[in-house]
Formats: C-alpha cells, structure tokens, sequence
C-alpha cells in the first residue's frame, strides 16, 4: 500500500505545474516540469514521453526518465524540436533545421508525507542546441523555483489514503541563462512566473477551485485565469484563459493504479491567434 | 457565299468577344485611396457619362478582380444641395445569383426588375453635416440585411471625384469564372422616391430624382482572379547576425505584420502597411530586434493570412 502513497505528488504537481507550465505554453521544450519529480514516491523510476503539436504546425518530442532517492529527485529531460516548412539561408541552401534540449533537474521537498506545511524547491540545468544546417548556436540557462502546499497530495488502491491539496503557491524563474554563437554572448528570453491554486468548494467527489499563473518575460508576459475540476484524486479537468494573449486551453488527465505501476495519461487542447495546439502525455511509474 | 458570311460573322463575334474581353481592367489588385491608377486602363466596364439629371453624378464603372477582392472604381458627385438638408445617396447594387431584392432598401418606389440584387452598397454625403457613411447589405430571407459599414481601407470617395471599393470575394459568394452584374445610381436626395443618374444608364432617371425610377440596366463582369495559396514567398529566413530577413510579395494590399512565438503568442507588431507586387521587403535585425531563437512572421491581408518562420541568430 505504501507504495502508492505519495503518488499523488507526482500527478497532482506534475498536472500542476508540469504539465499545466507545458500546456500554458504550449510547449515543453523549454519548460520541464519544474515539479515532475518532485517529490518522494514508492516508485523509485519513473518514465514519461511528450508528443506535442505546437500552433505553428510543428511537432515536439519530448521524454523524461526520473529516480527518487530519500525526499529528493532528479531527473533528465531530453526534447526535440521537428520544424516543419522551408528555411533558407544567405548561401541559398535549404535545410531543416534541429532545435534540441537536454535539462538536467533536481526537486527537493521539506516535509513528510504526513505533513500539512510543506516547501518545495526546484531547480535545472538546460542546455540546448539550434542548428540551423550552417550556423549552431548554444545555449546555457537555470531555473529556480519554490513553492508551498498546504498538504502533500498522496494517491492509494485505499481510497481512505487518497489526499489533496487545497492551497498551493509558489513562483519561480525559468531560463536565466544565455546563447554562445561564435564566442558572442546573448541573453536568452527568460520568464519568472507566479502560481496560485486554491480548491475551496467540495460536492460530493469532486474539488472546484480556481487556478490563477501570472508570467512576466522579456519578450513575452501572459496571465492565466482558471478553473479546475477534480474528481477524487485522479481525475483532473481545467479550463484556463490567458487574458494578455487572448488563448483559451483545456486539459485532461487521469491516473490509472495498477498493481505496481501507475499509469498517467494527459491530454490538453489549446487555441491562440496563430492556430490550435494538442499535447499527449503519457508516463509511467514503477 | 454561305461560306463567306459565316467567316464575316465569325470574324465580327471574335471582334466583338474581343471588344467585350477588353473592357475590364487587366486583373490587379489597386490602392484604395481614390487615384486611378495606370492599371485601370482608359476604357471603363460601363459609362453613362453626359446622360442622367443632377451635373451628371454617374459617369463610369471600372471594375477589376485580383481572386481575393472585388474592385469597383467610380465617378461620384456626393451631395450637390446642402440646404436642402438631406444626404445624398450613391448605390451600388450586385447581382450574384438567381433571386434577389425587387426593391431599394431606402426608397421603395425604386424597383429593381429583370436583375435582381443580392447586395447594395449605399454611400451617404450630406454636405450640410458632413456626414459620410458606406454600407452593405445582402438580401436574405426576403430582406435586406445590414452587413456593416465598411472602413477605410475598403472604400475611398473623392467629392466630387473618384470613388474605389473592394469588397472580399468570399462575402459575396463567387469565385474565378463566376459571372456577377453590376449598376451604380444616385439619389439627389435621399427623401426622394428615384434616381438622377445611373451607370449603366436606366431610362427611367428624373430630375433630383423626384419620380420613381425601374432600374433594368446592369453592366456584367465575370470574375478572372486566381487564389494564390501563398501571398508571401521567402527568400531568406536563416538570419544570422546582421543580415536580413527577405520575402517577396506575390499579392499587393495593406499588409499587418507582426512576430509570434511559436506558440501562438503575439511579440511585437511591425507594420501595418501597403505592399507592392512583385516588389521584395526586407527586416533587419534592429526592426525584429529579439533575442535569438525561432519566430514567425505573421502576414494579415484582409481575409488572407500567411505565416514564414524564421531563425534568428544575432
């Protein structure tokens, strides 16, 4: 049984923040999941892969394979950009080019299982790769966060063990770093971004609650206002509405115990001015 | 002999096709601002100039096509009495299908038979308030429904001089190939029952438009622009340090440019201005001024919509 207590941080968080931070964004290239392996679970391996459709048509690879030691996990992210359409250079050739990351994480959580107070921290390496067939460029950059949750969130085959978070905030910075080109340096477009959830009307099975991600960026701030449907501890449904970008995106998961494994399957669809986007997630736990 | 009149009237049919075929306006797509450009040629699609009532208030019709838009060039006289206190009022009406209204939406005693509009283009002027306005509407469902006025970029009146319209080709219904009529009347005053003056001429037109009016008479047209899938053709979007990103444009009009992320959020606005055929345009680092990554150059142009993603590396 203890084997699935703590799971629940695992999806709870990751849909929070992992997932909710890729949808938001509609990409998951620069945005790991700043909690996906946050916390201590039974499951000491975890593994994940992302297919995500971007609004401009082009397709995101996307994989994680985590390991818990004690109450801090680290993980590796390794994505790949698919760009689709022509791109041509000054010397007149046509090439595709390749965008790929690799982020290296560490999540450490201060508190119990049992706990109701709990402070969270993240933290990432990311380097990443744009090739564009005659010029490479890369780059170097860190994330930070932290965050707190009233409870830690802990998914059981007991139902009597299931618990959920009610309150939850946090906020963190993402991509503080810079690109190397030709031994030139140039600040990449980092984010710092804010989080709030709040779950406070119970009807039966389900928690309703609302959902607000405040971002601000050089280049790029958004506003998520939203609301959140949970039913028991593994059935999430969202709805957020970016107010700065005019974007609307709805998300679904849902988490399946099996035995000695847990199965997480996500899926967000999510429209902008420039077209839809879709995510498909699936993960394993074992 | 049987011979030889067939190739007279064989001859004759291929003159007059001719005749018929060079009317128009070679396909293009003109600057709304009420100049006529070389373009437009010197042969109108219809005239009714030194006939009608009221200084002659309709003179000509030019009408071009580029597969997107309808264009419609016009003499208009706006509104000649200001005293009088009402508007003048310049119609155009188009006929895309079979049916349509039988009746002016504003005057009822102007009746429309044998060719039946679908949309009516009505222009106010009055020079007493200095009140312009441009509407359209489409009949449907036995009405005529207001459609909304069109802006700046879709209409431009000189007064008294050249007037220009485009109206999207999607609006109205029809494509490459269709064949649509058109006729533009005035109304001296917008209280009165019919029309002074019309292009083509209909017959029935009065003295400050004061009797009712039947208007019979519409030029043709039949639509010869093709849809191409994209207005924008790169030439270089690998941008690297301080060279430009370059595109040609295969359809001129108002263009609002604008860079995006690649998921859907907008960064900045460029531009939004008129750009020429066949003409290339070039960014420079310092107007995309980002840090490096990849972009897209979004291009709106009435109801078209191009993308080009870019790389850019300082």
């Amino acid at each position: 049984m203890k084997k699935f207590i703590g799971l629940l941080f695992t999806i709870f968080l990751t849909y929070s923040y992992g997932v909710g931070k890729i949808i938001e964004n509609q990409k998951s290239i620069e945005d790991e999941p700043l909690f996906y392996h946050l916390l201590g679970k039974s499951y000491k391996y975890s593994a994940s892969f992302v297919f995500l459709k971007l609004p401009s048509d082009d397709y995101e690879y996307n994989t994680t394979v985590g390991i818990l030691l004690g109450n801090d996990n680290f993980s590796i992210n390794l994505s790949y950009l698919n760009l689709n359409g022509e791109f041509i250079s000054s010397e007149g050739n046509v090439n595709t080019p390749n965008n790929i990351k690799l982020s290296i994480s560490h999540s450490h959580i201060f508190g119990s299982k049992n706990s109701l107070n709990n402070l969270a921290t993240f933290s990432s390496i990311n380097l990443d790769n744009l090739d564009s067939g005659s010029t490479s460029m890369y780059g170097v950059s860190l994330s930070v966060g932290l965050f707190y949750f009233d409870t830690l969130p802990t998914i059981s085959i007991n139902e009597n063990e299931n618990k959920s978070y009610n309150l939850s905030f946090g906020t963190a910075i993402e991509n503080l770093g810079f690109h190397i080109k030709n031994g030139k340096l140039e600040n990449i477009n980092f984010q710092i971004k804010g989080f709030f959830e709040y779950k406070f009307i119970t009807f039966r099975e389900w928690n309703i609650g609302i959902t607000l991600y405040p971002s601000y960026g050089n280049i790029k701030n958004e506003l998520f206002l939203g609301i959140k449907l949970v039913y028991l501890t593994n059935f999430n449904i969202s709805a957020r509405y970016d107010a700065l970008n005019n974007r609307i995106f709805f998300d679904n998961s849902i988490s399946i115990p099996l035995d000695r494994y847990l199965i997480k399957i996500l899926y967000s669809f999510g429209i902008s001015q420039l077209g839809s986007g879709t995510m498909f997630n699936v993960e394993f736990d074992f | 002999m049987k011979i030889a009149c067939v190739k007279k009237l064989t001859v004759s049919f291929l003159f007059l096709t001719f005749c018929i075929l060079s009317f128009s306006a070679p396909v293009f797509t003109p600057k709304i601002d009420g100049i006529k450009e070389a373009q437009w040629g010197d042969t109108p699609d219809a005239t009714s100039e030194g006939e009608g009532f009221d200084n002659d208030p309709c003179k000509y019709l030019y009408i071009t096509d580029d597969g997107y838009y309808l264009y419609i060039l016009y003499w208009y006289q706006g509104d000649q009495n200001a005293s009088d206190g009402g508007s003048a009022h310049n119609v155009i009406a188009i006929d895309t299908k079979e049916g349509g209204g039988n009746y002016d939406p504003w005057r009822n005693q102007t009746k429309f038979s044998n060719t039946l509009p679908d949309f009516i283009i009505s222009s106010y002027h009055n020079a007493q308030n200095g009140l312009k306005d441009i509407q359209l509407r489409k009949w449907e469902n036995g009405t005529w429904k207001f459609l909304g006025s069109l802006g700046e970029d879709d209409h431009y009146e000189n007064i008294p001089g050249i007037g220009e319209i485009k109206i999207p080709l999607t609006t109205l219904g029809v494509g490459k190939g269709k064949e649509i009529k058109i006729v533009q009347y005035y109304r001296y005053n917008e209280n009165n029952a019919g029309i002074s003056d019309s292009t083509p001429y209909n017959p029935s037109a009065s003295p400050q438009s004061t009797s009712p009016a039947n208007i019979v008479n519409f030029v043709s047209y039949t639509i010869r622009g093709n849809t191409e899938a994209n207005n924008i053709k790169i030439i270089r979007n690998v941008v690297k340090e301080n060279e430009k990103l370059l595109f040609l444009i295969n359809y001129p009009g108002t263009y609002e440019i604008s860079i995006y992320s690649l998921e859907g959020i907008k960064i900045k606005d460029i531009t939004n201005t008129y750009l020429i055929q066949g003409q290339y345009y070039e960014l420079s680092p310092t107007e995309i001024n980002l840090s490096s990554g990849i972009y897209i150059l979004r291009f709106k142009r009435g109801d078209t919509d191009s993308k080009i993603k870019f790389i850019y590396m300082r």
